[in-house]
């Protein structure tokens, strides 16, 4: 079975997706998946070819028939979400239970598949990878990281990749548990704020729940170096694996503007830490392994 | 009335918080306002607010099976849109962490055999004092129920002139939560790459779900052309540019942000509150 590593990190905006871009570019034969679906970014940092497209398809969009409802009430009155309103549904508050379409008497609610989005197939001089968006405002994000998730699997070892690397989505919630799920190991980045800390901490606490390996990154490590040594205690009380310090570098936004790796700006100091950091993650997740 | 000022970005880290946090305060001295921290799983504005907080438990229901009185007939699982029950040799599993709460197997069940109890999900915290009302959800590691926490944490009455909600990232359930029954968003994008896709996304869904916006640029390092010029034919106002500065990362990463806002900080955000006042009308709520 294929190794995967989800990049992780409880905070948005730590760098999950520059790190995840930069650590594609330096795993030779690395197969690649944006699981963050309501806010993919992996996509717009690769210059790439989509070579296939699917619809996803999850759960149902929901109406009332108003030529059949007889206005009972039975499903206002047993909508947990307050979504009917009137005897029309609101698709922005309804959250695909089911209750009304089985709960009315005279089946005047109609329920029709519906199309959270779509999942991509892309391919690039750095590798293959998977990204899928999720439709604005749409359910089922959770279901879409599963599916994108195990896409990516499955092209990973058809194509005899090296190893999996997943770009995971911020918060602790559905679809982080959705992109961890069934991985070799997870790197949470971190930054030295008091909020980076505050998500990390719940980060880890989601991970290690699960009995899978962290390797932890401290990006941005100039903002504040007592921070980082606070970090860098917490990772050892934890008895996780502390990976290293990337400091503030505005190539990192120039190498989103090129579409390439951070890595590919070679004679800087971001391209050699990241480096490092990768080596050292490559070494505790996957090589110490069992 | 209580308006609603819902504080968005789609893409995590682009200064949801900072500006939710430096309004408020700001907007505190001229109404009566109250912070709301909708982003559950990891809530943060009360590291900058400081406020002392007290906590309750909050519940859900979830479903609970007599299974001597249930026959096995597999209604439940089949009207379970969650995958939260399987039949095991003709009776009900159920896995109470996928549930939604959404009651259907116990409502609907032809032989009442499914009852609900409470469970634990989550914590809702409000200030006791100080000087700006607070209150943040945090739902339990491990959890996956954010929507409806967000839900309880907004369906709350309150009394205040103004109440600005700190939203989760992205654009899906939790944030379609976080801005139901909006007044007005306002979107913090951060003008990189990344930022801008996200920014188009979260703009479709306000438009989406019929809230008018405005926009705030953070970490503005004068490269915003295409930001311009994407709101300007969506015709977006942009009410405040928060510039890149070492000084704001350097308070923020202590959570000082009251310091940064007393030390000159307030001149980039008070255009923010005063446009914010005029596109909502808040004026007039005192007539």
């Amino acid at each position: 079975m294929i190794d995967t590593i989800a990049v992780i990190s409880g905070k948005g905006g730590t760098g999950k997706s520059s790190l995840t871009r930069a650590f594609f570019e330096l795993q030779n034969g690395a197969y690649a998946a944006d699981c963050d679906v309501d806010g993919a970014n992996l996509f717009i940092g690769i210059d790439h070819t989509v070579i296939d497209s699917e619809d996803f398809i999850a759960g149902f969009d929901y109406s009332i028939n108003p030529d059949l409802c007889t206005q009972c009430g039975r499903c206002v009155e047993l909508c947990r979400f307050n979504a009917i309103d009137n005897f029309t549904i609101n698709s922005f508050l309804c959250e695909g239970c089911n209750v009304c379409y089985y709960a009315c008497p005279v089946d005047a609610v109609n329920k029709i598949d519906k199309k959270c989005g779509v999942i991509h197939h892309a391919k690039s001089t750095t590798g293959s990878f998977v990204y899928g968006r999720l439709g604005t405002g749409e359910e089922n994000s959770g279901k879409m990281v599963t599916r994108v998730r195990e896409l990516a699997k499955a092209g990973a070892e058809a194509s005899g990749a090296s190893l999996l690397i997943l770009d995971g989505p911020p918060g602790v919630g559905c679809p982080v548990i959705a992109a961890v799920t069934a991985t070799t190991g997870v790197v949470i980045v971190t930054e030295p704020t008091c909020s980076g800390i505050s998500d990390m901490k719940r980060a880890v606490e989601l991970v290690l729940r699960m009995h899978i390996k962290i390797s932890i990154v401290i990006n941005r490590s100039d903002i504040n170096t007592d921070l980082c040594n606070q970090i860098e205690r917490y990772v050892l009380e934890k008895g996780l694996f502390f990976a290293g310090r990337i400091g503030y570098s505005p190539l990192f936004n120039k190498a989103q503007r090129n579409r390439c790796a951070v890595t590919g700006f070679t004679d800087s100091s971001a391209a050699r830490e990241v480096k490092d950091v990768w080596s050292a993650v490559c070494r505790d997740l996957l090589d110490n392994k069992k | 009335m209580t308006k609603r000022l819902v504080v968005v970005s789609g893409k995590g880290g682009a200064g949801k918080t900072t500006c939710a946090v430096a309004v408020s305060l700001l907007m505190n001295k001229k109404m009566d306002v109250e912070l709301v921290d909708a982003d559950v799983e990891e809530p943060n504005s009360n590291l900058f607010v400081k406020a002392s907080l007290n906590s309750r438990t909050v519940y859900r229901k979830i479903p609970l099976l007599s299974s001597e009185i249930c026959n096995g007939c597999g209604v439940c699982v089949e009207l379970c849109a969650y995958n939260a029950i399987v039949l095991v040799k003709e009776r009900p599993l159920i896995f109470t962490d996928l549930c939604h709460s959404c009651g259907g197997c116990s409502s609907l069940c032809p032989q009442e055999a499914i009852s609900e109890i409470d469970s634990e999900y989550g914590e809702i915290a409000s200030s006791e004092k100080g000087d700006i009302s607070f209150r943040e959800g945090r739902i339990h590691v491990g959890k996956i129920q954010s929507p409806l926490l967000i839900r309880e944490l907004l369906g709350e009455n309150v009394r205040c002139d103004l109440q600005i909600v700190d939203a989760p990232p992205g654009t899906a359930c939790n944030t379609v939560q976080a801005l139901y029954d909006a007044d007005f968003a306002l979107i913090v994008v951060e003008p990189t790459p990344f930022g801008m896709s996200d920014f188009a996304l979260i703009e479709d869904l306000v438009r989406q779900m019929g809230i008018p916006c405005a926009v705030v640029i953070n970490k503005d390092e004068g490269v915003s052309s295409s930001l311009y010029s994407l709101c300007n034919e969506r015709k977006i106002p942009i009410i405040g540019s928060i510039p890149f500065d070492h000084i704001l990362a350097a308070k923020y990463s202590v959570g000082d942000l009251r310091g940064y806002i007393e030390e000159g900080g307030s001149v980039h955000y008070e255009p923010v509150v005063d446009m914010v006042e005029k596109l909502m009308s808040l004026e007039s709520s005192d007539d």
